[in-house]
């Protein structure tokens, strides 16, 4: 276990790039697992991790310089992560890993404000996060296995996709962060809790918002599954999305922004104690994406009561257990049942309330 | 990891997206800062997340495409 201080602008897998002490000569061999890696005020600008690597640690806390990524993976085996926000890391895309591969003890991650592009954990320990964390919208956060906690500092997280969907032993905590879930991938699973073997999953009161930017995307919950508050909107005039792997799911708040077309698949509903179906910008299309014969999207209060919506149109639909649900100035595109269904007045096109024309 | 002292300030912002929670890490050796330093240095971090949060893509389909 040695320590590593970078005083070149060399490559991380480069001997000459590191010294034994702050400001030393260089060619003090090249870092490997276990190592903690430093770069300070006497680092030049310019260092590279240009080539996969494992390392015990890398602080970067007193650099202000820049720190340049070429495709690779850099494994951090035992300790931090700590960027800076005076520094610049360049040339950052989703080619690039992050993995946290500690088998015990706890991993955070400094981001500084940087955006960064995947991130892998993987093996028994725990990964947390120091600050919040942006990742690039078509970026990864993937939790192999261990822990992911968020319940201490709660920071927000955004991200192109979160997957946590395997059946390895691993635990995800959410916290109370907001969660924002840019979508940009045409067909991408942009939230994968699909296979639930081995999962401990606690929500905690964190908020989900799925936001596509105008791409099809999916969200697979994972049956069983227990939720807070989870939203979907579009960043454009037009979103669509559906949902799968959601027997049994819940949460305490459901929300939809229109314009928005979200889709069920498969043959369960959702159960929240409040949903809201926010129409004041455009129409929200309900339906099932797999098939017509079947009132498949099944909407449950959980204490009981009505669901109301104005300007939706429904297909497949029915409420759940002690629901009654009613729509108002909207459209029965067929299949439903027990839902009062009111045409709007006048009977305005479905595609004028749809573009809001 | 050799020890380094570095001050945490973390802090949270109501915003009309919701709450925004990060934390700023800085080096002992810069510290203090000044009350000016941290309320741009919050207020950068949250306009970024905002702006990520608000800012359609450059290149929104067109009615008909993906």
């Amino acid at each position: 276990m040695a320590t590593y201080y970078c005083v070149a602008a060399g490559n991380f897998n480069s001997a000459s790039t590191w010294a034994s002490s702050s400001g030393g000569a260089g060619g003090a061999g090249t870092p490997g697992p276990g190592d903690a890696c430093i770069l300070d005020g006497n680092t030049p600008s310019g260092p590279t991790i240009s080539a996969s690597q494992t390392i015990g640690s890398l602080d970067c806390s007193a650099f202000t310089g820049t720190l340049n990524r070429s495709n690779s993976s850099l494994t951090i085996d035992t300790g931090d992560v700590v960027l800076s926000s005076g520094m610049t890391y360049a040339d950052v895309n989703t080619s690039q890993n992050w993995a946290f591969s500690a088998t015990a003890g706890t991993q955070t991650l400094t981001s500084a404000g940087h955006t960064l592009g995947n991130i892998t954990k993987t093996n028994a320990g725990v990964f947390t996060l120091g600050d919040a964390l942006t990742m690039l919208p078509n970026a990864t956060l993937n939790i192999t296995s261990g822990t992911f906690d968020n319940s201490v500092g709660n920071y927000n997280v955004t991200c192109g996709i979160f997957n946590g969907s395997n059946s390895n032993t691993r635990t995800i905590k959410l916290g109370s962060a907001i969660y924002t879930i840019l979508m940009v991938g045409n067909s991408v699973t942009s939230w994968s809790l699909g296979t639930t073997t081995g999962l401990t999953f606690d929500a905690g009161t964190s908020q989900l918002k799925f936001r596509t930017t105008g791409v099809v995307f999916q969200v697979s919950l994972g049956n069983n599954n227990t939720y807070y508050d989870i939203e979907f909107s579009s960043s454009v005039s037009h979103g669509m999305g559906y949902m799968s792997a959601m027997s049994g799911v819940s949460c305490n708040q459901f929300r939809v922004v229109g314009p928005f077309v979200l889709l069920q698949s498969g043959n369960s509903g959702l159960t929240a104690a409040n949903f809201d179906f926010d129409t004041s910008t455009g129409l929200i299309v309900l339906c099932n994406r797999d098939a017509f014969n079947a009132q498949r999207f099944v909407l449950t209060l959980s204490g009981g009561g009505q669901i109301s919506m104005d300007k939706v149109a429904i297909q497949s639909s029915r409420p759940g257990t002690s629901t009654t649900f009613i729509a108002t100035n909207s459209y029965d595109l067929g299949n439903n049942s027990s839902i009062t269904i009111t045409p709007p007045g006048g009977g305005a096109p479905l595609s004028r309330i749809f573009t809001g024309m | 990891m050799p020890d380094r002292i570095t001050v945490k300030v973390d802090f949270e912002v109501e915003t009309e997206r919701g709450l925004y929670r990060d934390a700023l890490t800085i080096p002992i050796e810069d510290w203090p800062w000044s009350e000016e330093q941290i309320v741009a240095a919050k207020q950068a971090r949250v306009d970024n997340w905002l702006a990520i949060m608000t800012t359609p893509p450059a290149d929104e389909p067109q009615d008909g495409e993906g």
